[in-house]
């Protein structure tokens, strides 16, 4: 053993006092990368590092959310020398991500919370009620977000109404005025309430990160729907609402049946209705145009039949009446040969002549009364005389 | 009759038009009805106006 030799203890309590004593290394900030983070009782474990080094860091009493590999953050503390271990390791009295600061952690941390409690749960939320016509809002009077909600409402369903409460979404306190205007809304008869703000700074939407807000939110009566900030900014009021709007024009989408939109598809399908009832009514014009052609066929048949039932009625007329024409005429003529036969002048033909008295056929001798009488002959008379 | 009952109603008509099992007669009727409804929707666009009510709120007051 040389002479000069200092035990381990020695060694390293020297070592320590070096390090408690630079004052330069007390308070130092130091940035670099996460790596191993363990959480043990309260207390944090994990290793600092770039390409280069390492560093074992410990925070004692860490109340936030743990971190995860690669995450770069800014820690604040000193080196501490374990004089047992030998071993160095950084005591970290603050931490904060780089380029998310404080305010990022508060979120976490109030997010994890709420989300222990049950404030996100899915099952909790609500749909949007159906036929909203009365929409609640909860904005700032200036600005673009109050007017993109009022036009995309109103072009979509020009009969929905809107009642406004005017809020600060920025600034101290602003969540108070938003937490006020929610609370307002749930006494009237809106259906549904939007708690909108455009896009901004984490330090901007920060109101909207706010516990009580939050819980405003879980308790209100009336559906609500967040719409803060843009489509990539989360707010714990995201969180908590029952519907979250990526932004205020989309939430004024979701609150809105687009009527506008159903009328004018409908409006299109008017032609289609003139084109079926006029095709229906061509249809059945063209049936009843059918239906005229066969009647006008039928028609014409039923006359031509009867034409031809009445020439055959003549004609049979015709033949009948000359038939009977015919028959008289040969009747006549019978009669007429009978006649013929029967004149008395066809006698004087025979040789018979015929006696006339004053002008009159005598057909007896008997009465001849007086000396003369006519002999008629077929050629002239002779005067008699009775003896 | 609202202006979305009027819709639906015109949007049955339309089905029922478009089945061929419609006689002419109530085709004809329903094509009437629509046009009653159609003038409805139209009177009522016509007449509507953007509704907005603003709440006394606080946002430019101090808190």
């Amino acid at each position: 053993m040389e002479d000069n030799s200092i035990s381990v203890t020695q060694f390293c309590t020297y070592i320590k006092q070096i390090f408690d004593a630079e004052e330069f290394l007390h308070g130092t900030s130091i940035y670099g990368e996460v790596s191993g983070f363990n959480l043990i009782r309260g207390n944090a474990y994990f290793t600092l590092k770039d390409n280069f080094s390492a560093l074992q860091c410990v925070y004692f009493g860490y109340n936030n959310l743990p971190l995860e590999d690669g995450e770069k953050i800014i820690v604040v503390g000193s080196p501490n020398f374990y004089a047992k271990t030998g071993k160095l390791s950084f005591n970290v009295i603050r931490l904060s991500l780089i380029g998310k600061g404080e305010l990022y952690f508060q979120f976490l941390m109030l997010k994890s919370k709420l989300e222990k409690e049950g404030l996100f749960d899915s099952a909790r939320k609500r749909n949007l009620p159906k036929n909203i016509k009365k929409i609640g809002v909860v904005t700032s009077k200036e600005g673009a977000v109050l007017q993109d909600i009022i036009n995309v409402a109103t072009r979509r369903n020009p009969f929905v109404e809107i009642v406004v409460y005017p809020a600060r979404v920025q600034g101290k306190n602003a969540q108070n005025t938003i937490i006020k205007g929610i609370n307002q809304l749930n006494k009237t008869d809106v259906d549904v309430i939007i708690v909108a703000r455009g896009g901004g700074s984490a330090e901007d939407l920060a109101c909207f990160n706010d516990e009580q807000l939050a819980r405003t939110v879980f308790n209100s009566d009336k559906v609500i729907v967040s719409a803060v900030g843009h489509e990539v900014d989360f707010t714990i009021i995201d969180f908590v609402a029952d519907v979250r709007a990526s932004t205020p024009s989309v939430a004024a989408e979701f609150v809105t049946n687009d009527v506008m939109d159903y009328y004018n598809k409908i409006i299109d399908k008017k032609s289609i209705l003139f084109s079926k009832i006029s095709y229906q009514i061509n249809k059945k014009a063209f049936e009843l145009d059918g239906l005229s052609t066969q009647a006008i066929k039928n028609f014409e048949q039923i006359i031509k039949y009867q034409n031809f039932k009445l020439s055959n009625i003549s004609q049979t007329l015709n033949k009948n009446i000359f038939q009977l024409m015919k028959q008289n005429e040969n009747k006549i003529e019978s009669l007429s040969t009978l006649v013929e036969k029967l004149n008395p002048n066809a006698m004087l033909n025979r040789g018979y002549a015929k006696i006339e008295q004053d002008g009159v056929s005598v057909n007896s001798s008997k009465k001849i009364n007086n000396n003369c009488f006519d002999i008629i002959f077929k050629d002239g008379k002779i005067k008699a005389k009775k003896v | 009759m609202e202006f979305e009952q009027a819709i639906k109603e015109l949007e049955e008509i339309i089905k029922k038009l478009e089945d061929e099992q419609t006689t002419l007669d109530q085709g004809i009727q329903l094509f009437e009805k629509a046009n009653e409804l159609i003038k409805l929707c139209e009177k009522k666009l016509k007449d509507a106006k953007v509704k907005i009510a603003v709440l006394k709120g606080d946002e430019d007051e101090n808190i």
